[in-house]
Formats: C-alpha cells, structure tokens, sequence
C-alpha cells in the first residue's frame, strides 16, 4: 500500500512497472531490517544467543528437623559444619546457558542463648564456601554474615540466610557446585555461650538462561 | 532420572500486619498455613522414589510493653498430611523462638524446612503440609500476638543428571 501510494503522488515515469518500483523500494526500505535478523540469525547459528530461562534444580539439606536437647555448642575454635548440598548444572554445559547460571541459597539457622549467661556480647559468624571438601578452609567463600545478640538472654533466634551465586562458565561445567554452610563464634570469653538448638536447614536452587 | 520441577504452592495467612493480632497462647494451636503440593508427575516413574520438597515461610509476632512475665516460648510446627488439626499427621518440623529479655518487639520468624517423602507418601500424587503456632504462655497474658504477615510456601523438585 505504502508503494501505491509512492506511484499515486509521483508524476515521474521512472519506474513504469509498478511491481518494478514495489520490489526496489521494498528491498531499499527492508534494508536494515533484514540485515538486523540476519546478524541475529548469525549470532545464534553461533551459539552466542541466550536460550531460555532453564529450570536446573533443587536441593537440600537438613541438618535439624527440630529443637535438639541439648543444643550443641559453638565455639571459637571450631567451626560447625552444618549445611551441605550439591547443585547439578548438567543440563547447560555446553550451551549457551552455562554462561548464565544463578543459583539461589537459603536457610534458617536457629539458635539458642540460655538465661543463666553471663558472658560478654559474642558474635556468630555463617559463612559459605562454594567447591570446598567440607572443612572451613577449603573452597571459595561466597557468604558471610554475623549475628550478634548484644546483652539478651534467654532468647531462641531463628537466623535467615538468603545468598546468591552467579558461578562462572568454568565452574558450571563440572556439572554440579557444592555449597557447604558453617557457623563459629566470635569471643573473648573462653565459652560463646551460644548454641544451634535447630532446626537447621540450607537449601539451594538453580535457573539458568533469560528470554 | 533427569531432574523435574514438579510444582511450587503457596498459603498466605496474613498479608499486611494486622493492628492488634490475635493472641498466642497455650490454650489454642493456631492454624496459620497449609498447602498441598502435587507429584503426579512422577508417580509411576524412577523419579517417585527421589522428591525433595522445600518449605519456606515468614511469621511475624509482636510481644507488647509492660509485660513482666518471663518470655515465653513460641513454638511453630509442620504437620505432613494431616487434617487441618495439629495433632494428626506427620510432625516433619519443629521450631521455637523467643525474643528474649526484651519488650516492644516485632519479630518476623524465618522457616526453612525440607522433606524428602517416601514413595508411598509421593504415589499420593498430594502430599499436605500444615503450618501451626502456639506458644507456652497461658491464655490471657496478653504478652504474645499473631501480627502479620503470615506466608508459607513449598516447592518440589525430583530426580537427578
């Protein structure tokens, strides 16, 4: 329509077939934009084009289903291992998703100061370590956070923990990242007089992609 | 088997903080979340003996000045396919929490919890988790309140690469 109209308000006799001028100012017109879609096209054929949002999956780990009698201890000496759990990628290795992996982690640690403490205001230290063996010293760190109850006593506290981790294409391609959560105390007393009374859980979920 | 998504269902209790709440006491076991989470996906499948469910949720409570009582203890459970009552089913889950020697709180209390059901449990195609409240304090003391907001939700995932 739009070239009939081209023909209707021009007297020049240049292009006396009108299918002629249709097919030249189409191609001129569609110019960019085949161009567009076919570099589109190319990056795909590449491989470089993101793929759709990929569900990979989810796990968990349950280190307490309940309060525990009696709690465990946290010392400063010590870190306590209490959370552990693999998160497969296999789906996205070798595709164009493996550079585009995020993995959610989550958890409740609770925790328990008893009422006949009279200690000074010790921290809590989590933290998670990203490929370790299980010790605290293995593995990249990729979260810590500190708790601190100040002078409370007699308090039972849940603490929530929410992480990310965008592993990079290398890490991805081993087809599974292993997340392991510990916690240790911060204290100038011999004792933290604090303890995990449970429950205790860290869980993990990974998607990869965008649309 | 390949790892499935199987599904993801949520129960919102309270969402936005009530102005006085409802009291938490000893007298009642309050019933503040319940889902059911599908798995007929996987039921018949290599997968029906591999589901992991994850439970997750936030419940906020507010213990109010001038209370001279100690704190009392608030205790929060899950219940694996039962009624809608707290003492049938499964108990998978159990948590207490207390804000300690302090008054004037608002506490929002994080639940993270997991269960890995067995196949007779997943061949249901349904499995039912419950979420309760209670606390150790006697009816009355007016020293513990269900504020809001209430949440609780659960996803399930099967299998593995």
């Amino acid at each position: 329509m739009l070239c009939q109209g081209a023909i209707g308000s021009s007297n020049r006799p240049l292009y006396a077939n009108p299918l002629t001028l249709q097919r030249l100012f189409l191609a001129e017109w569609d110019k960019p934009r085949r161009e567009f879609i076919h570099a589109e096209y190319v990056v795909y054929q590449k491989g470089v084009h993101r793929l759709t949002i990929q569900f990979l999956d989810v796990r968990l780990s349950e280190h307490m289903s309940r309060v525990v009698v009696p709690p465990i201890a946290i010392d400063k000496d010590k870190a306590l291992f209490i959370g552990d759990l693999g998160v497969q990628t296999l789906p996205v290795v070798g595709t164009a998703n493996q550079a585009n992996v995020r993995v959610w982690l989550s958890g409740v640690v609770n925790i328990v100061r008893p009422a006949d403490v009279m200690g000074l205001t010790p921290s809590l230290r989590l933290f998670i370590m990203r490929n370790g063996d299980g010790t605290p010293a293995s593995g990249t760190m990729i979260y810590e956070m500190f708790y601190r109850l100040g002078t409370l006593q007699f308090t039972s506290s849940p603490i929530s923990i929410t992480a990310s981790d965008f592993p990079s294409s290398s890490i991805v391609s081993q087809g599974q990242i292993r997340y392991s959560l510990f916690i240790i105390a911060f204290t100038l007393d011999e004792v933290s007089g604090l303890y995990v009374q449970g429950p205790v859980a860290f869980n993990g979920m990974a998607v990869a992609g965008s649309n | 088997m390949a790892i499935q998504i199987l599904d993801m269902r949520m129960s919102e209790h309270i969402s936005i903080a009530t102005d006085d709440g409802e009291e938490i006491n000893n007298g009642s076991v309050l019933f503040v979340g319940d889902i059911g989470i599908q798995t007929l996906a996987v039921v018949g499948t290599p997968n029906q003996s591999d589901v992991r469910v994850w439970l997750s949720g936030t419940v906020t409570v507010h213990r109010p000045g001038g209370i001279n009582s100690p704190p009392p203890n608030v205790e929060l459970f899950i219940t694996r396919n039962g009624d809608g009552t707290p003492t049938s089913g499964t108990q998978i889950y159990h948590m207490t929490f207390n804000s300690g020697t302090v008054n004037v709180t608002v506490s929002p209390i994080s639940i993270t919890a997991c269960d890995f059901p067995s196949v007779s449990i997943v061949a249901a195609g349904q499995i039912r988790y419950t979420l309760f409240i209670t606390s150790a304090s006697p009816p009355g003391t007016g020293d513990l309140f269900l504020f809001g907001p209430v949440a609780f939700n659960g996803i399930a995932c099967a299998g593995s690469n």
